[in-house]
């Protein structure tokens, strides 16, 4: 009886764990692949990108980073594009951000003093977002701008209106750093 | 003196159960006679203790076993017999006229998995452990079973806030240490720091801690130890049971739990429910958002004799929902810099609440059982148990839209166990065990979350075959044991591309356990025991494969397919001295480990679309850890006891010459305890006690292995009250516990919250049980 048993239950077990399983590979809907950072230039019109693609996602293969040249003492009209390219259709992150655009909002760190910004949207509070923004260049300089993308920051903490993301918090979306020049 | 102690210590272990008495109707004439025998040798019992709950009194056996109870009423009396060496044995006893009874004591060692109590210093036992105090674990039904466990020396708890916490044993966790609910090891995912234990303390009556020679039964990942829970057979013949209500000031938690148990004729039943509810605890100075939790417990045992078979049916479901502190959510590298350069936590508020947002996690844990044993002799048995569990974890991330109610991770884990185990013990202390156990594990990811898994999943196939050997000549008790697992592991992971492709892979290995003991009764006084396991362990799944980025731990993990099984050896010794006023045991070890798979932070980062992460990945090094445990108990007079409780350990990847990351740091207790044994007004059982518990810092670490350096050492101070309203057939019992009484402001280097917040400040919990 108990041998009976024991072999039956072997047997249900081997035979389980040699049907190879059905892994579904998930969609991953809400990631982001791609970052364009569209800079027109206010007195010409002319545009210049700074584009991340990483459509592995995270590991994998590395991100591609590309960067234009930007042109010194100029104001650009900068507007920011995320797309997830690793669907199909792409799929226009953009749209998920301004639906919730209270709880959004885009840092630009500059490591040069000759590239600032100044938001040029608002959420539907009244705070910066950031989709929208103006950047101001200088004397001809080069170094690092980090674009950054808060989930739930603390938009009424200090600074938090003017760009100062020290006091913001909340999740990270989005944080790419392009390696610029301005000419 | 030693007699009263035990006295009293075995009607405390009796206030679980009941107190039942009828008033003197007639004449009170009756007397109760008998003799006690040792079940396997037949020889008489002397000096054991026959206690008639219903006089609060006993009588001890002479040296022909016999004992008299005279002067009993008409009326029902329960009657606790015990020896040393021996399983209790509880009587119900319908007295209508004069009784002469024959009472078997079975043979303590008999049965492996029989309860240690631990004031039986005398007693020679093959395992390295604790059983946690029945008083104790009342007092602990509105925490954590972590809490609880870390009051035995050698246990501290590992935690990601004040809801998920897990023990720590000798310095190891996850996936070295084994959890047993009923004699089922729990199936559970045990593997990140994030995850806790998925037990509800608040229903258990048997806690024991094993710190080693425990892998025998429980398997290979039993390498540091196990915790052992599990309920009481039910004994008596009456309707008891117990409820006890709470409110804990830190978190203003809630909680409730009750329990119905009796035993008519063969059939015996028991149930159980509880339910917590706590809100954001607060720290001295703010409320930490999003800290809270909830669950809920329950579940039902039935029992059956049937000559020579008994029959066990158990079923428990767990069901918890666990806030993650919202300050600790954040993402890459920058961010975690700027949360720890921060004096305040973000979003810490002065407001409380009982919201649990994204992050949370929300596990189901089910365990369906079934036990029959059949007594083939009066030697021997034969038991077969069969358990089915269902793992269900959710956890939610900080996500955008739509995706915020939708689970970043959503595992569910399907497991089956069976042991056929046979038993055999003979006369003169022999002791023989061997058995077969089957796993079958199936790991899924449920589809839906949107995102690639953490962990892919996979199927374990586990047969193993055991067999133990245990012998007690004279003042020495020897125990060998051997173990062998045939570990195979089929595992489904997604190769990560532009094109994600599922490969199917096969890990096999071949894992044994060699466990030696001995011990001796070097005098009267002392008790010395030097236990060896050889333990080798096979890799788990996250260490094999793991990739991406875990809960807010803001670190990418990878695993390493080529992780080989670790090999241990553990030396452990115990040494016990014990008079009449003072007992000390020591407990040193030295624990060999070859193959130590860890989580080794690498040079390069990660470069993703959120920004630069950590990256960690597995690797396996020799490393070594040795430590002493020290528990001094003191009797200064009759009503007052002094505890000091020491525990100490080192780590070193000896590969790389460095210290092993989160090791506890060592940790300094003290008590005093005021337990009158008169009444105080109408209060009975009365004991006051104040704690001091110092944790040291842990100095033992390099500056480039954490973030941060570990935070400074604490001194907590506790004071706790526990005292019978009433003290009847009813009891009413009240628990009041001030902990860190100073409500100082510490962080704790065993918590992974310590980098962006303090821990909780001082709690006041007030707790009535009312036990029938």
């Amino acid at each position: 009886m108990k041998k009976a048993h024991l072999t039956v239950m072997i047997f249900a077990l081997y035979i389980s764990s040699c049907k190879p399983k059905e892994v579904v590979v998930e969609n991953q809907q809400e990631f982001i692949t791609t970052v364009i950072m569209t800079f027109t230039d206010n007195s010409t019109g002319v545009e210049k990108q700074f584009t991340y693609k990483d459509l592995d996602g995270d590991g994998g293969e590395p991100a591609n980073v590309s960067v234009e040249p930007l042109m010194a003492n100029r104001t650009y009209q900068t507007q920011i594009t995320l797309l997830n390219e690793g669907v199909s259709p792409t799929e226009n992150i953009n749209e998920e951000i301004l639906a919730e655009d209270e709880e959004h909002q885009f840092f630009f760190l500059s490591t040069s003093s000759n590239l600032s910004f100044t938001y040029a949207d608002q959420d539907e509070d009244g705070n910066p977002l950031g989709l929208s923004t103006l950047f101001t260049t200088g004397a001809a300089d080069s170094g690092s701008l980090t674009a950054i993308l808060r989930h739930e920051p603390d938009k009424n903490a200090e600074g938090v209106a003017g760009g100062m993301i020290d006091n913001a918090g909340g999740a990270i979306d989005v944080e790419v750093a392009f390696d610029f020049t301005i000419q | 003196m030693l007699r009263l102690h035990l006295i009293l210590q075995y009607s405390s272990l009796l206030l679980l159960l009941c107190w039942s008495s009828f008033n003197c109707i007639a004449q009170c004439a009756f007397t109760i006679e008998g003799t006690l025998k040792d079940e396997v040798s037949g020889a008489p019992l002397s000096g054991a203790t026959v206690y008639v709950r219903e006089l609060s009194a006993g009588v001890v056996t002479d040296q022909q076993g016999k004992f008299a109870i005279e002067q009993l009423c008409a009326q029902t009396y329960h009657l606790n017999f015990s020896h040393l060496g021996c399983a209790e044995k509880q009587m119900t006893i319908e007295l209508k006229s004069s009784k002469l009874l024959s009472v078997f004591l079975h043979h303590h060692a008999a049965d492996l998995q029989e309860v240690i109590v631990e004031d039986h210093a005398h007693e020679l036992d093959a395992t390295v452990g604790e059983q946690i105090a029945p008083s104790l674990i009342l007092e602990h039904k509105g925490a954590q079973l972590s809490e609880l466990l870390s009051t035995t020396s050698g246990v501290q708890v590992l935690q990601n806030g004040k809801g998920i916490s897990k023990p720590i044993v000798h310095g190891l966790t996850n996936d070295r240490l084994v959890v047993v609910q009923q004699g089922v090891p729990l199936s559970t995912q045990s593997w990140g720091s994030d995850h806790g234990i998925e037990v509800d303390g608040s229903m258990l009556n048997q806690v024991k801690v094993l710190k080693g020679a425990s892998a025998l039964r429980y398997g290979p990942e039993a390498l540091a130890g196990a915790i052992v829970t599990a309920y009481s057979k039910i004994q008596d013949a009456h309707l008891h049971g117990s409820v006890t209500n709470g409110f804990h000031s830190n978190g203003r938690g809630l909680f409730s739990s009750f329990k119905l148990e009796q035993k008519r004729n063969a059939f015996a039943y028991r149930i159980f429910s509880g339910y917590k509810n706590f809100g954001d605890f607060n720290t001295p100075e703010y409320y930490l958002t999003n800290s809270g939790y909830r669950n809920f417990s329950g579940g039902l045992q039935l029992q059956k004799n049937l000559n020579r078979h008994f029959f066990e049916l158990y079923t428990s479901v767990l069901s918890s929902e666990n806030g993650v502190l919202k300050a600790s959510q954040i993402g890459n590298l920058t961010d975690l810099q700027l949360a720890i350069q921060r004096e305040e936590p973000y979003f810490a508020t002065q407001e409380f609440s009982r919201l649990i947002d994204p992050a949370h996690q929300a596990a189901t844990h089910s365990i369906f059982k079934f036990k029959h044993q059949y007594t083939l002799s009066d030697y021997s048995k034969l038991t077969q148990s069969y358990a089915f569990q269902i793992n269900n974890r959710k956890e939610f991330d900080n996500r955008r839209g739509a995706f915020r109610y939708v689970p970043a991770l959503d595992l569910r884990k399907w497991s089956h166990f069976y042991e056929l185990v046979y038993q055999k013990e003979s006369i003169h202390d022999r002791q023989f065990e061997t058995g077969l156990q089957f796993v079958f594990q199936d790991n899924t990811n449920v589809p839906g979350t949107a995102t690639l898994p953490l962990l892919p999943d996979f199927r374990l196939l586990r047969p193993a075959y055991f067999i133990g050997f245990k012998k007690q000549k004279d003042k020495l008790l020897f125990a060998l044991g051997g173990r062998y697992d045939f570990n195979l592991l089929n595992a489904w992971p997604i190769r990560r591309g532009i094109v994600n492709v599922v490969e199917q892979t096969t890990h096999i290995n071949h894992n044994v356990v060699l466990s030696g003991s001995l011990q001796a009764a070097t005098s009267k006084a002392t008790r010395l025991r030097v236990n060896l396991d050889v333990i080798s362990r096979a890799a788990k799944m996250h260490e094999l494969y793991s990739d991406g980025l875990h809960q807010g731990v803001a670190s990418y993990e990878q695993g390493n397919e080529q992780l080989d099984s670790e090999q241990s050896m553990k030396l452990s010794a115990e040494f016990k001295i014990f008079g009449h006023k003072a007992s000390l045991k020591v407990i040193p070890y030295v624990h060999l480990i070859n193959n130590f798979i860890y989580l080794q932070a690498q040079d390069s980062f990660l470069l993703t679309v959120r920004g630069a992460y950590p990256l960690f990945i597995y690797e396996s090094n020799d490393a070594i850890i040795r430590g002493v445990d020290l528990d001094f108990k003191y009797q200064l007079s009759n009503a007052i006891n002094a505890r000091m409780m020491f525990d100490y350990l080192k780590g070193d990847n000896l590969e790389l010459d460095m210290p092993l990351v989160q090791m506890p740091g060592a940790r300094l207790r003290y008590s005093l305890e005021y337990a009158p044994q008169k009444k105080i007004g109408f209060l009975q059982h009365t004991r006051l006690s104040l704690q001091c518990n110092h944790q040291f810092k842990q100095h033992y670490l390099n500056a480039d292995q954490d973030f941060i350096a570990p935070p400074e050492g604490y001194t907590l101070v506790n004071a706790k009250l526990s005292t019978h309203l009433i003290n009847t057939k009813q009891q009413l019992i009240l628990n009041v516990q001030v902990q860190n009484i100073f409500d100082i402001t510490y962080r704790s280097y065993l918590n992974r919250l310590r980098y962006f917040a303090d821990e909780p400040g001082r709690s006041v919990n007030v707790q009535l049980s009312y036990v029938f």
